[in-house]
């Protein structure tokens, strides 16, 4: 018997790690399901000391790509510089004729109000280490649940929706990005208010699925969410159209979309120190009164 | 299991590294440090020991690298189980044939992990970009297969563990300097 297992032994040990491996791969994607989790002492563990490392290794590559950056970008500044100040008189004009116009309909006080509403603290997070696989898109961020930060929290930049916080330990925080073929964010086409889903595609573009007259999506067309997923707030910006499939023969029409944020340079991103009810109680805490104060403990960047 | 858990560490290290690289240099230009020293592993360790490697390697670069835990270590297995049983009827402990074997396994791994991830998709679905980022990966593991394995092979005669189950069948008409390497 014991010649038997002994001969036995690295087929059953094979057995047991892929199916060890097999049920670890069942739990985490229930959890990231329910909205994410913190992570165990042991992963966690890795965790804590990848980031710190991860920061260290960084930060002299981040040195140097800084350098060339601005080398690159002071080529050509003056004519860029001219180009953007004509801009800025052209968008300040349009902004007074905007504020003309919502006051004159009653509708400033409610965009304020609105506004006030929506504000919600935030955490200011670098992004210490990325995904290497092409099959999936993730980051690791240098700020975990001590500074604030839960699994289902939206991560953003200041161009639009980055990703959702995943995984937490108490110093560093896994994220997962709105490109990883398994995001899914409730989106809203600003121009006509026609809802989508916008899914990723593990490449550099967004899809938007939605169901509506062709019309309603065109290129140029901006993506914001709609605040019906649960997870993110309502107007940050996903998107902006690059191409509609006119012909599609399907009840699901697709667009493609540019994302707003920078994902090519994602270095400093925030985190929005808020999560949705749903997400609180599939958390096992207590949901958020309507209308809460952001928490108070955590450090807000304005 | 000393030469399992040296390599578990230079592994992870590799890994930590390459995350960091990742913001200077293409993935695609990366190498897969957990399949080229998995494999690695199950040409020079023993079963258990190279097991060892598998799992730490592979649970860690899911958790470093944000996929499903559990997903890294299903992936290497397919790549692992094809080294032990090749390696035993074949002269893969030589410089060439171990940047053949792994440029045969990469795709293998990424088919695996394709079908792990989502059954109706695969390769195809990431289109050309994804094949040539394939390809390349693929001859960067190719290309640093034989350094490895010098590694490998050493940490594990330092330990005095080298796989001693290993058949040894020589290459057909094998060169004198096969045999010496037995």
């Amino acid at each position: 018997m014991r010649d038997i297992l002994h001969r036995l032994r690295l087929p059953l040990l094979f057995a047991g790690l892929a199916v060890l491996a097999a049920i670890s791969l069942l739990a985490d994607q229930r959890a990231l399901q329910a909205g994410g989790r913190d992570l165990s002492w042991l992963s966690g563990g890795l965790l804590e000391v990848a980031a710190p490392v991860q920061r260290v290794l960084t930060a002299p590559l981040e040195l140097i790509r800084d350098a060339y950056r601005r080398y690159v970008d002071l080529l050509g500044v003056r004519d860029e510089n001219a180009a953007l100040r004509a801009r800025v008189a052209a968008l300040e004009d349009e902004g007074l004729q905007l504020r003309e116009a919502l006051l004159a309909s009653g509708a400033l006080e409610q965009v304020a109000a609105l506004r006030a509403q929506l504000e919600l603290s935030m955490l200011a997070t670098e992004v210490v280490g990325q995904d290497v696989s092409p099959w999936f898109r993730s980051v690791v961020l240098d700020r975990g649940r001590d500074h604030g930060l839960r699994a289902g929290m939206p991560i953003v930049t200041e161009s639009g929706v980055v990703g959702l916080v995943t995984a937490t330990t108490p110093h560093a925080a896994r994220a997962m990005l709105i490109l990883d073929r398994q995001s899914a964010v409730d989106g809203l086409v600003q121009r006509s208010r026609a809802r989508g889903i916008v899914r990723g595609t593990g490449g550099a573009e967004l899809e938007f699925e939605y169901t509506g007259p062709p019309e309603e999506v065109q290129v140029g067309d901006l993506v914001i969410t709609s605040g019906y997923g649960g997870v993110y707030p309502k107007g940050i910006r996903i998107g902006e159209v690059v191409s509609v499939a006119r012909d599609a023969p399907y009840l699901v029409r697709r667009a493609r979309l540019a994302p707003a944020a920078g994902f090519e340079r994602l270095e400093r991103v925030f985190a929005v120190l808020w999560r949705s009810p749903t997400l609180e109680l599939l958390a096992g805490d207590e949901p958020p009164a309507v209308g809460a104060a952001p928490r108070a403990d955590a450090k807000a960047v304005p | 299991m000393k030469s399992a858990l040296a390599l578990v560490a230079i592994g992870a290290l590799a890994l930590l590294v390459e995350g960091a690289l990742v913001f200077a240099i293409p993935a695609a230009l990366l190498p897969n440090v957990a399949l080229v020293l998995s494999v690695s592993a199950a040409l020079y360790l023993g079963g258990t020991p190279a097991l060892l490697v598998l799992a730490a390697l592979g649970f860690a670069s899911d958790l470093l690298g944000g996929s499903p835990l559990g997903l890294g270590v299903l992936a290497l297995l397919v790549p692992f189980a094809v080294t032990r049983i090749a390696n035993r009827s074949l002269e893969l402990r030589h410089g060439a044939s171990e940047a053949i074997l792994l440029a045969l396994l990469t795709p293998v791994a990424v088919v695996a992990m394709a079908v792990l991830v989502r059954p109706e998709g695969g390769v195809a679905s990431h289109g050309l970009a994804a094949l040539v980022g394939l390809a390349l990966q693929t001859g960067v593991n190719a290309l640093i297969a034989p350094p490895t394995c010098r590694m490998v092979e050493a940490v594990a005669s330092a330990a005095g563990e080298l796989d001693p189950t290993r058949r040894g069948v020589a290459w057909i008409g094998a060169a004198p300097w096969a045999a010496s390497r037995r």
